[in-house]
């Protein structure tokens, strides 16, 4: 946009630079006589002549320059033309490469099973075979944006195995994304954002658990803000972005600080269907309310159904407090019936704390999360949960980010998280661990960003030690 | 370029906190694999005390092999419906089939006589319900049959000897035959039952009677060494042999005796007449006597019949030495024990847990009964409750089989077993506390007699061994799956199938999607065929059997 005055004004710049040069070429012209002169053919003046040459030249130089600029706005107004009609879209179109390399410990997966009952007898004795009695943490092996875990190894309520490194380090294009605006009025627009993601796939295993190149619409609502003289309101219907906590505001990789999500990001940064309402009152106060088909886990993880299974929705919140704009603290929680079962008398809860701040160059983020889905047993039945699986979960996060530079944010972050995630004599996960990351990030320009990130993770408790550790990067190029 | 520096080293240190993260965990796999590792001799049977006698198994292993025992074709299936594909023979021909026939030893002790296409149950004198179960390895089962009515392996064969749709023989032709061609080993063996007398020789006896099977008169008078007059509860006396050539008990309800009723004979059931039921009891039992002991030689072959040198074992032997057993079976052996989970009821060195699980496979085939065809007061009867009344529902596995072994008038506590202590305390095997407070009584089988009829049993079938499983196919108790493959594919599903069919009982709660590869589904496989031995042609090579005798 701003390169149509550009072009012009180049244009006459090199116009008149062109003729300054020229004048500065000259000697200065000698004083003319006062009186006329005689009517008789007078001898010719050579130093006249070649005055006389060099102002033809420069009357050909002139013409030949008036011509080029002629054509230059011929051209600009085409440009012109053309651009004013990719203006629209321009508002409409967004989106970005992520390209990543990542390399891990061990097979890639973050958790290993207690086959002997070594560990955890007590899910052996109930039934539980001991392949199927999970240590750790299946998504602590992320390695990109979306929670894309490096590999899900044996898991059995994590199936979906998109990059199924096992424990190879390897480039992946984290993601191809598209983001769709479309402004409906003054009021009212339409967002979409759809993931495009290129993995591998064998054809030839028609058991496969792996899609091959598949997408993710991530994002599909409608969002109508009423104009209103005391609060900004919004009211969205559709597929939006979660309600709880901090950390669903910065799940696309240019908005991340990091590469990876947290380890309670599964719980709050799902993207729910629903219809959600938020206010910002005083600017001083957001309240964020969601009635919702299930809860706001991420699709990554085995609880998030887009369409639901019961009739009981879930209704899920969030009040902040706006602390001169400089910080921000929020408290938020859900209830509804569990996911993927049928009784509205099986419900879950959600609820957590967070804190945001932003001072100067140093941004500080925390949360915390508890919550748990009741789940279901058959009467007399040893090994728990199995009508209806069982999750008892509590984590945190604590990450500080500081601008170093115009180009580089140095991260640390801190993981926790402590949960019992059992379904019958299907599985049992058992999860207690402290995940260490450390990073940085470099903006490169506006539209380039490199991150890299090493993540340590150590078991808790009961669990053993095991290599489940991870360095990761992410090029992520802003279309 | 100091920043650059900085950035560096943080990446350095990054590299440094992984390069110390722990080491993987001990290889769990081998422990694991080791279970499966051993198989010792069959421990004694102590309600057979012939069971690991070499001249018992010797004998046994004529009887196993010898044709004579086996009746005449029904061309019927298990609820006595008319068949619809070929048979054996052609009705009323006899079937010439042995143990062998359909648990041929030299794979496995399956049937692989090929049923008529499309039918996957075993065939003998009609169609079965069931496929065949292997004898190989049979010695270490707690209870016999998919739905466990047996609590050893000779009244196994007591059981199936007479069986309309398998031998379809009968315990007085087996008395007889034993009289006729094992006469010198059986009394060698059995020195202190002695074959009666009356028991000379099929000819002799022919000779005594008359076409309608009854005794030849002598001087107007009935013969009383060989013959006695009936005393039938309908109809007039007759002077009948005491030891007819053929005879079995006729059909009653579960839990009544049969009565001396000539009109309840039927071609199916009661073939040969009620020529049993109208026997005086001392002659009975004497037959009794025979038939057991005839079980119990056979069931002394099947206690050889073991399967323990197979390229797994060899693997094992050699100490599970990467490469030896081969990638694929290697890699499976993994996903065997660990993520399949298989293990969890193909336990032990025998791969099997002596359980009963249902495990999603529908009652579903030509001769494969549903409950809605075994209507109340049937011969297969699902309507009658089984809790207040003893009924034969066929389909409902387990249940129907406990059921039948707690009436059995064979088991290890009645008095045809050698286990005296079992015998002592029959009349306590119906408490299921005697039964906890004395769990090794009757070999360990005394749970089962008190065990109760639960829901849990319904549609639940006996975990098999998987010792030569991949030369026993086809699988699954009515015989659904052609190939390993598919057994693999099924569990792989979480035991769901679309093959129709009724489904009885819940499903186990242990069968879950395994979430298996194609390559891990082939890795199992691979595995499963390694399990595969051949047994020592001494055992396996058939005998010369005895010529057989026109009845």
């Amino acid at each position: 946009m701003d390169s149509i005055p550009v072009t012009r004004l180049a244009s006459f710049t090199i116009l008149l630079a062109l003729t300054a040069t020229a004048a500065a070429q000259e000697p200065a012209p000698p004083p003319v006589p006062p009186e006329p002169a005689p009517e008789r053919e007078r001898e010719p003046d050579p130093e006249q002549a070649r005055t006389n040459a060099r102002m033809a030249a420069l009357e050909r130089k002139l013409a030949a320059l008036e011509e080029e600029l002629a054509n230059a706005k011929d051209d600009s107004t085409y440009l012109e033309e053309k651009l004013s009609a990719l203006l629209p879209l321009a508002g409409k179109l967004g989106g970005y490469v992520d390209v990543g390399f990542f390399a891990t410990s061990g097979n890639g997966a973050g958790t290993r099973s207690d086959l002997i009952g070594l560990y955890f007898p007590e899910y052996l004795a109930a039934g539980v075979p001991g392949s199927w009695v999970f240590m750790g943490d299946p998504l602590s092996t992320t390695v990109n944006s979306r929670g894309d875990v490096a590999d899900t190894g044996e898991s059995r309520a994590i199936v979906f195995d998109p990059i199924n490194s096992r424990g190879n380090s390897t480039f992946l294009v984290n993601s191809v994304n598209l983001a769709l605006f479309a402004a409906l009025s003054d009021s009212a627009a339409a967002t979409v954002s759809i993931d495009f993601l290129p993995r591998a796939r064998d054809i030839s295993d028609i058991n496969g658990l792996f899609a091959g190149d598949y997408l993710d619409v991530k994002l599909a609502y409608g969002e109508w803000k009423p104009r209103l003289d005391d609060v900004e309101l919004s009211l969205q219907a559709g597929k939006f972005d979660s309600v709880l906590g901090f950390e669903y505001r910065s799940l696309e990789s240019p908005d991340r600080t990091g590469v990876t999500p947290s380890l309670i990001c599964r719980y709050t940064c799902g993207r729910p269907v629903g219809l959600k309402a938020r206010a910002k009152i005083a600017d001083a106060v957001v309240v964020n309310v969601a009635v919702t088909n299930g809860s706001h886990f991420s699709e990554g993880f085995t609880f998030a159904n887009e369409t639901d299974t019961n009739q009981l929705k879930t209704v899920a919140g969030r009040v902040s407090y706006l602390v001169g704009g400089k910080a921000e603290i929020g408290a938020s929680g859900a209830f509804g019936a569990q996911d993927y079962q049928a009784d509205d008398g099986v419900y879950q809860w959600h609820a957590g704390a967070d804190l945001h701040v932003d001072v100067k160059d140093v941004e500080i983020t925390a949360e915390y999360v508890k919550g748990k889905a009741r789940g279901q047993t058959t009467p007399g039945m040893l090994a728990r949960c199995d009508l209806a699986p069982c999750l008892a979960y509590q984590g945190a996060y604590g990450q500080v980010a500081y601008r170093l530079t115009n180009t580089f944010i140095p991260y640390a972050r801190v993981d926790w998280r402590d949960a019992l995630h059992e379904s019958g004599a299907s599985f049992v996960y058992i999860s207690e661990l402290v995940r260490g990351t450390l990073g940085v990030r470099a903006e490169i320009g506006t539209r380039v960003i490199l991150k890299v990130e090493g993540t340590v993770n150590r078991e808790l408790g009961r669990i053993p030690q095991f290599p489940n550790d991870v360095v990761t990067s992410s090029l992520v190029i802003k279309i | 370029m100091e920043l650059s520096r900085t950035v560096l080293r943080g990446v350095a240190l990054c590299l440094a906190l992984l390069a110390g993260c722990g080491e993987e965990l001990a290889d769990p796999f081998l422990p694991l694999l080791e279970k499966h590792v051993g198989v010792d001799d069959p421990l004694p049977d102590t309600s057979n005390k012939y069971a690991l006698m070499p001249t018992a198994a010797a004998l046994g292993k004529k009887l196993y092999f010898d044709p004579g025992f086996s009746g005449a074709e029904v061309y019927a299936d298990m609820l006595l419906r008319p068949m619809t594909t070929p048979g054996r023979a052609a009705i009323g021909s006899p079937i010439n089939v042995s143990c062998n026939s359909c648990h041929d030893v030299a794979k496995g002790g399956a049937d692989h006589t090929g049923a008529p296409t499309g039918n996957t149950v075993s065939f003998g004198g009609g169609a079965y319900d069931l496929n065949g179960q292997q004898s190989v390895n049979s010695a270490y089962t707690e209870l016999v049959y998919w739905n466990g009515r047996n609590d050893s392996l000779w009244s196994q064969i007591v059981a199936v000897a007479e069986s309309h749709v398998s031998v379809n023989g009968s315990r007085l032709r087996t008395a007889w035959r034993i009289a006729d061609a094992y006469r010198a080993e059986y009394t060698a063996l059995f020195p202190e039952y002695p074959l009666p007398p009356q028991l000379d020789s099929i000819a002799a006896h022919k000779a005594r009677l008359e076409p309608d099977g009854s005794c030849k008169l002598v001087a107007n008078a009935c013969p009383s060494e060989f013959c006695f007059m009936t005393i039938p509860a309908t109809g007039p006396s007759q002077c009948m042999p005491r030891f007819p050539l053929e005879g079995r008990p006729g059909f009653v309800k579960p839990g009544q005796l049969p009565v001396c009723d000539p009109t309840t004979a039927d071609d199916i059931l009661q073939p040969y007449g009620d020529a049993w039921d109208c026997m005086q009891l001392a002659d009975q039992l004497l037959v009794n006597r025979i038939y057991v002991n005839f079980a119990k030689a056979i069931a002394a072959y099947e206690f050889s019949l073991i399967s323990r040198d197979s390229p797994f074992d060899r693997w094992a032997a050699g100490g599970f030495k990467p490469g030896a057993l081969g990638p694929a079976a290697e890699r499976g052996a993994r996903l065997f024990v660990g993520k399949a989970a298989c293990a969890t009821c193909h336990a032990g060195p025998l791969f099997m847990d002596n359980a009963f699980h249902q495990i999603g496979v529908p009652q579903v085939g030509t001769y494969v009964p549903k409950t809605s065809e075994c209507p109340a007061g049937d011969w297969c009867d699902c309507v009658t409750d089984d809790r207040f009344e003893p009924t034969n529902c066929l389909p409902i596995g387990a249940r129907d089989g406990i059921r039948k072994l707690q009436a059995s008038r064979f088991r290890r506590d009645s008095v045809w077993s050698d286990d005296e202590e079992c015998r002592r305390h029959f009349t306590a095997h119906v408490d299921a506390n005697y039964a906890a407070e004395h769990p090794d009584e009757c070999d360990g089988r005394i749970k089962y007699y008190s065990m109760p009829l639960t829901d849990e049993l319904r549609g639940a079938w006996k975990t098999p061994g998987l010792r030569d499983v991949a030369v026993t196919g086809p699988y699954m108790h009515q015989g659904m799956y052609a190939t390993l493959r598919e057994v693999v594919e099924h569990y792989n599903r979480g035991g769901t199938t679309t093959a129709g069919g009724e489904l009885i009982g819940t499903i186990d709660p242990k069968i879950k999607p395994l979430n298996l590869s194609e390559l891990e589904i082939t890795d199992l496989v691979a595995f499963l065929e390694s399990l595969t031995s051949t047994l020592d042609s001494s055992i396996t090579t058939p005998p010369v059997v005895p010529a057989a005798t026109a009845f």
